[in-house]
């Protein structure tokens, strides 16, 4: 079974201080059960098809939803321990939240948007950092303009440095580029990898692009009904499409060297 | 379609005229009254009404009260609007139908409801006395009435704002580090902001209009609880009275207006600013 060889895993790595997460939980039409870690600011993609619950691990792992059973933890703190009774709000997770839809506040304009996670400073420190971060994603010129005003992609940009700048020790990011397309999306991934290097937290991404997983996280681990169908191809126990999403993947060379 | 509109081009046409003409005789029965209160007043006697001590305390009168009915208001109902609309719990449509009761109740009704329950002899009535607290014939107990009046206006509309709020926004600002209290004043109350103010100045008004609850409750107690509409029908009774109650109907005319107006450019604003995402 994959599960076993992935959970084997998780505990080599779990010992490195990276992000380590146990979930076991209900849902409406299957139970979630997974097992996940990274080394430190290792990054992991979760993919699979729609509604096979890799959004409800990121919702679980950020406190938006309240696993069944499980434990979750980040560089050696536990945010989650249900035997322990432990279990953090969002506010107390320190996170980089990225979800599907941008959901940047409409009564904020994007520099306001970018400062409202920055943690630390004055209110002018606050707003510098969000500046930078703005002009890191290219939109330094769009500081002062409110969501309403903004195209789909720019609110997705404006919401992934929104995300990066508030220096979280976790990122989740759901779909961080749906909605980009060509040179945009080719820059906005070149500007996210380089600032996620930057940033030097554990990643749990989720998406549906090989391309997008390769560049952006070390491992890839697939999702269906609410399981880990594979983190390494299993062509016996899968389909050939499957397979073959998972070579393209991982891809020859760059999985080994960074593991 | 193209049969109807070539055998009926004449009644269409008439049907046009027809909601025209309807449109006109509603306007005009709308705005006679409004028009004649004006007509009806000269500079002058306006003038002079309006610096007569007893008006000028009725208007304040009003003034205060409904600021104050609005302060506590706005802090009790805000947050219980967001409660409700942000908790499912059994009875909550119950309890949605309750908060709007006011709005059906004859103002009479609420006024002798509000005795039953407040009054010297009411529900609490003792128990309030024990501890000091006055309110008929007190201008407190005119704020009350406004309260219970007023309430349902606001508490529809904020219940509504906060509940078409996208969930995810409030999501978001959690993970950004805000805490439940932090999010509320951050996000959704700014969020909100427009169907909150519709809702504070269509309870302004009405609390500004009050008579029946008023009267029954608190009493017509001059520079006490004589509040504005009081005073109007005060000095309407009294035979010399009718230009000062036309100056005073004139003033809280002109206070509803510009509570209307200020509510409609608030909600133009935001129609731009707050569209989408």
């Amino acid at each position: 079974m994959s599960a076993v060889a992935g959970s084997r895993q998780t505990t080599d790595e779990g010992s490195g201080r990276g992000l380590a997460v146990r979930l076991r939980s209900p849902l409406r039409d299957f139970d979630l059960e997974v097992e996940l870690s990274t080394r430190p600011a290792g990054r992991l993609a979760l993919v699979g098809p729609s509604g096979a619950g890799k959004s409800t691990v990121l919702r679980m792992v950020a406190g938006l939803a309240r696993p069944e059973d499980g434990l979750i933890e980040v560089a050696g703190q536990t945010l989650f321990d249900s035997s322990a009774g432990i279990d953090l709000p969002p506010e107390r997770r320190q996170l980089g939240f990225v979800p599907q839809n941008a959901t940047l506040f409409p009564h904020l304009d994007a520099a306001a948007n970018v400062a409202f996670g920055v943690r630390y400073g004055r209110s002018s420190a606050r707003r510098r950092q969000a500046m930078e971060m703005l002009d890191r994603f290219g939109l330094a010129g769009m500081a002062r303009v409110h969501p309403a005003q903004m195209s789909g992609g720019e609110a997705k940009r404006v919401s992934l440095a929104r995300a990066l700048a508030a220096e979280p020790s976790l990122f989740l990011l759901d779909e961080p580029l749906s909605g980009l397309d060509g040179d945009t999306r080719e820059q906005v991934l070149a500007t996210l990898a380089s600032a996620l290097d930057d940033a030097a937290a554990p990643v749990l991404l989720v998406t549906h692009s090989p391309d997008e997983a390769e560049r952006l996280a070390q491992r890839t681990v697939r999702i269906e009904k609410g399981r880990m169908a594979s983190r390494i191809s299993q062509p016996s126990g899968e389909t050939n499409g499957t397979a073959a999403f998972d070579r393209q993947l991982r891809g020859p060379s760059r999985s080994g060297s960074i593991e | 379609m193209s049969t109807l509109a070539s055998l009926r081009p004449g009644r269409q046409h008439l049907f046009g005229i027809a909601a025209f003409l309807a449109t006109l005789v509603a306007l005009a029965f709308l705005l006679l009254p409004l028009v004649a209160l004006f007509t009806n007043t000269d500079p002058a006697t306006f003038i002079d009404s309006l610096s007569k001590p007893a008006n000028q305390e009725a208007l304040l009168l009003s003034l205060k009260t409904s600021a104050m009915a609005m302060a506590i208001l706005l802090l009790l109902g805000t947050p219980a609007a967001y409660f409700l609309a942000m908790k499912s719990f059994r009875g909550r449509s119950a309890v949605l139908t309750l908060i709007e009761l006011p709005l059906v109740m004859p103002p009479t009704v609420a006024g002798i409801a509000l005795l039953a329950a407040f009054g010297p002899s009411g529900l609490l009535g003792p128990t309030l006395e024990r501890f000091g607290v006055e309110l008929v014939f007190q201008t407190a107990g005119v704020v009350v009435a406004l309260v219970f009046v007023a309430s349902p206006f606001y508490l529809r509309q904020a219940v509504a704002s906060f509940a078409a709020i996208d969930r995810g926004l409030l999501d978001t600002s959690r993970t950004l580090g805000s805490g439940p209290l932090k999010t509320f004043l951050r996000v959704a109350i700014p969020v909100a902001r427009p169907g909150l103010s519709t809702g504070a100045a269509l309870a302004w008004a009405r609390a500004l209009g009050e008579f029946g609850a008023t009267l029954l409750f608190a009493g017509s107690l001059a520079a006490v609880t004589e509040t504005a509409p009081l005073a109007i029908f005060a000095r309407f009774s009294d035979p010399d009275g009718f230009e000062q109650a036309i100056a005073l109907s004139v003033v809280l005319i002109c206070v509803s207006a510009a509570l209307l107006i200020a509510v409609k450019l608030t909600g133009r604003d935001r129609a731009v600013e707050g569209r989408g995402l």
